[in-house]
């Protein structure tokens, strides 16, 4: 299994899992939780934040809550 | 009804419903025992005044940030609202819908505005809202356009509201769920509800988004472009803010001097002329600054680009214990700290705003432009660097480099001691460009420049009335004769309280290279630093202040008793600066920093960490030079 940290752009994934933190609850509010779909859509230049789409909806993360989102096998390319 | 409050995620249009509802008539207060900001105003309604509060922008009712615990408290507390106005952003019902649930959860009377009704699919929003109503429990569902002044809706809804109904709840907790099961099972239930509400797709609106991202987040044209924006707006303050600016100063000064005039002399008339009139001008004179510089970062929030900056800035930021956001107050701290410490607002981390805070007076304000001037021409020599670079001018820009490492170095070193509650993190919308709303960026400015009138202004005024007394009287006007008019200025100031205290502190000072002349002008620049450059002239008898090339000449003539050599030689001037860079030698900036962390606490810790590193480092400075 991989996180959002390491998934490739263009793909959509689906979200297997949220990992237990301090975050979590904060994570699910803003519509990540399993069972979503999700895509990498852009990274900063120096590779952190980056841009996940959501739900039609683009949301700004940390690689360290990105590490956070582990993702299921891809769904399509 | 008399009071209504506005719930809602961030990004919703919630303040523009809010600026509808209530135009001029708003006010900022507080919450108590917290620094978020109380945004209220009364709206009219067949001729009933009703306030309207606008609750800080939040995702949950789930209490673990400072907004979200200010709502739960406010709609659960004594003071609670007689009716929540929900705002959703249609093209993101889902999510936005979570908030509402638990709110509706709490059984208060409400109603539902679905807002932004043109960004998603076209279909009959009328129909589509009778549902939802329906659906939820028959509460008044209005969807409008905000953007386009819609608001008659909201107030028929206000209007013709009645809680009668008894509502199931939404969620009903089970044995054993967790806080993000029930998150989990309100957007399923959500979903559900949804289902007859075409899931609204990507429309061109984002792909326009998309296409300007390309070339604004661009590992090298994003950084252009930014530093490109951030130069045009310093451009606009100098030469924007420079002409009222002076005609604040003159008005300000030919009012002391006509008040000095016709009014009859006695202390009564001395207080007016030179204490209140210039301690109001010095409070009315920020105000051409933080007008124009919130102009531009208004703008900037409403169209989505300040999110990008945090996006390109985040990480370069992060190692100093700073925001991607910090980088707007501590570039707008090069023009002047009071905006700039009221711009770090726009951080939602309390550490890392906390910390823009203490940091951000350390680059080198305007204030210190005149000051470094003055000391550079006297002290240090005309000469060219490698055939083609002037000293003086190396040694200024030395001066600004200062203030940037220093406030970096501090961001680290903050970073290490201060400690929060909360983990650090940035989880954070990306809104679509949009087309500002005039009418909130005009509000901003006016309720940006009150709060500081109002929340620093008072401070200031009362320290610069304090700071003239003692500029102006000494021991001896209590001892029957009063301060004598005849008395040269230069011997009241040194026979002054301020004068005495300039003496008293001079053993402290002479390691640094300075003498209790110096002395007395450090203490007289706290009100503002320039302040310096006036006290010397007065010190050394200048009758005409505006000429600089006289204080020059006999500041350049003064020896230093002890070594013989001149008093403002290379070592001195150089530590002088030094200590102008460093040091907290601002009231208006410890004013604005209470008024922002709403504490004297950060206050008396960023005057105190600067003093002790200006202490400390113009010491090392005179040492080493001399």
């Amino acid at each position: 299994m991989i996180n959002l940290s390491e998934a490739s752009f263009s793909t959509i994934y689906k979200i297997a899992e949220i990992h237990e933190s301090d975050l979590k609850h904060r994570l699910y509010e803003m519509g990540i939780y399993p069972n979503q779909f999700i895509e990498l859509v852009r990274k900063a230049p120096l590779g952190d934040p980056l841009i996940a789409k959501v739900n039609a909806q683009m949301i700004m993360l940390r690689l360290s809550e990105a590490r956070l989102i582990l993702l299921d096998k891809k769904t399509n390319s | 009804m008399q009071k209504i409050a506005l719930v809602g995620n961030p990004n919703v249009g919630k303040s523009t419903i809010f600026n509808l509802l209530t135009g001029l008539n708003q006010k900022v207060g507080n919450y108590p025992g917290v620094t978020v900001d109380k945004k209220y105003g009364t709206l009219s309604i067949n001729e009933q005044t009703i306030e309207v509060v606008d609750l800080p922008g939040c995702y949950s009712l789930n209490p673990q940030t400072e907004d979200e615990k200010v709502v739960l408290e406010y709609l659960t507390g004594t003071d609670a609202p007689d009716l929540v106005i929900g705002v959703v952003d249609a093209s993101n019902l889902e999510r936005n819908l979570l908030l509402f649930t638990q709110v509706y959860d709490l059984s208060m009377p409400l109603i539902l505005v679905i807002n932004r009704i043109d960004m998603a699919e076209s279909f009959d929003w009328q129909q589509k809202a009778q549902k939802l109503s329906e659906l939820l429990g028959g509460i008044a569902v209005v969807p409008i356009n905000a953007k386009k002044g819609d608001i008659e809706s909201v107030k028929s809804a206000l209007i013709s509201f009645e809680d009668s109904k008894t509502r199931q709840p939404f969620y009903e907790k089970s044995e054993g769920d967790t806080y993000t099961d029930e998150v989990a099972i309100r957007h399923k239930k959500i979903e559900g509800l949804l289902k007859f509400v075409k899931k609204t797709s990507a429309k061109t609106k984002s792909r326009i988004t998309e296409r300007v991202d390309a070339v604004l987040m661009h590992k090298f044209w994003g950084y252009v472009v930014f530093l490109f924006i951030l130069l045009v707006i310093f451009q606009f303050i100098y030469v924007l803010a420079g002409f009222p600016q002076d005609m604040i100063d003159q008005f300000f000064a030919v009012s002391g001097a006509f008040v000095d005039d016709y009014l009859p002399e006695g202390p009564l008339t001395s207080l007016l002329a030179e204490g209140i009139i210039p301690g109001l001008g010095g409070v009315i004179i920020f105000i051409p600054q933080i007008a124009i510089l919130f102009l531009f970062l208004t703008i900037l929030e409403e169209t989505g680009y300040m999110t990008r900056v945090v996006f390109l800035m985040d990480k370069i930021m992060r190692p100093f214990g700073l925001h991607g956001k910090s980088v707007v107050p501590l570039i707008s701290g090069v023009a002047c700290a009071i905006p700039a410490i009221m711009s770090s607002r726009s951080i939602d981390q309390p550490k890392e705003r906390l910390i823009t805070i203490l940091v951000t007076p350390l680059m080198s304000c305007s204030a210190r432009l005149p000051v470094y001037v003055l000391l550079i021409a006297l002290t240090v020599p005309d000469v060219l660097v490698l055939g083609f670079m002037q000293l003086q001018g190396l040694v200024l820009l030395g001066m600004y480099l200062l203030g940037v490492v220093a406030s970096l170095v501090f961001g680290f070193l903050f970073k290490l001691v201060l400690t929060t509650k909360s983990t650090s993190f940035l989880i954070m919308e990306m809104p679509d460009y949009q087309k500002p709303v005039l009418k909130n960026v005009l509000l901003n400015v006016v309720e940006k420049s009150k709060s500081f009138v109002w929340g620093a202004g008072r401070i200031i005024m009362a320290i610069s009335i304090i700071l003239w007394v003692l500029g102006s009287y000494g021991p001896a006007s209590f001892q029957g004769g009063k301060q004598s008019e005849d008395m040269l200025p230069q011997t009241a100031l040194e026979h002054s309280f301020v004068g005495i205290l300039g003496k008293t502190i001079e053993p402290a000072i002479a390691p640094l290279g300075y003498d209790w002349k110096i002395g007395i002008s450090l203490i007289t620049s706290f009100a503002a630093r320039e302040v310096f450059v006036g006290t010397m002239a007065t010190i050394y008898s200048i009758e005409d202040v505006e000429s600089e090339s006289s204080l020059m000449e006999r500041m350049n003539q003064e020896v230093n008793p002890i070594t013989g050599e001149k008093r403002y030689g290379l070592a001195t001037g150089i530590s002088l600066m030094v200590f102008y860079a460093f040091a907290m030698q601002c009231m208006s900036t410890l004013a604005i920093t209470k008024r922002e962390t709403k504490s004297w606490k950060w206050p008396l810790v960023q005057f105190g960490y600067m003093t002790i590193l200006a202490y400390v480092s113009s010491l090392i400075t005179y040492q080493l030079l001399s």
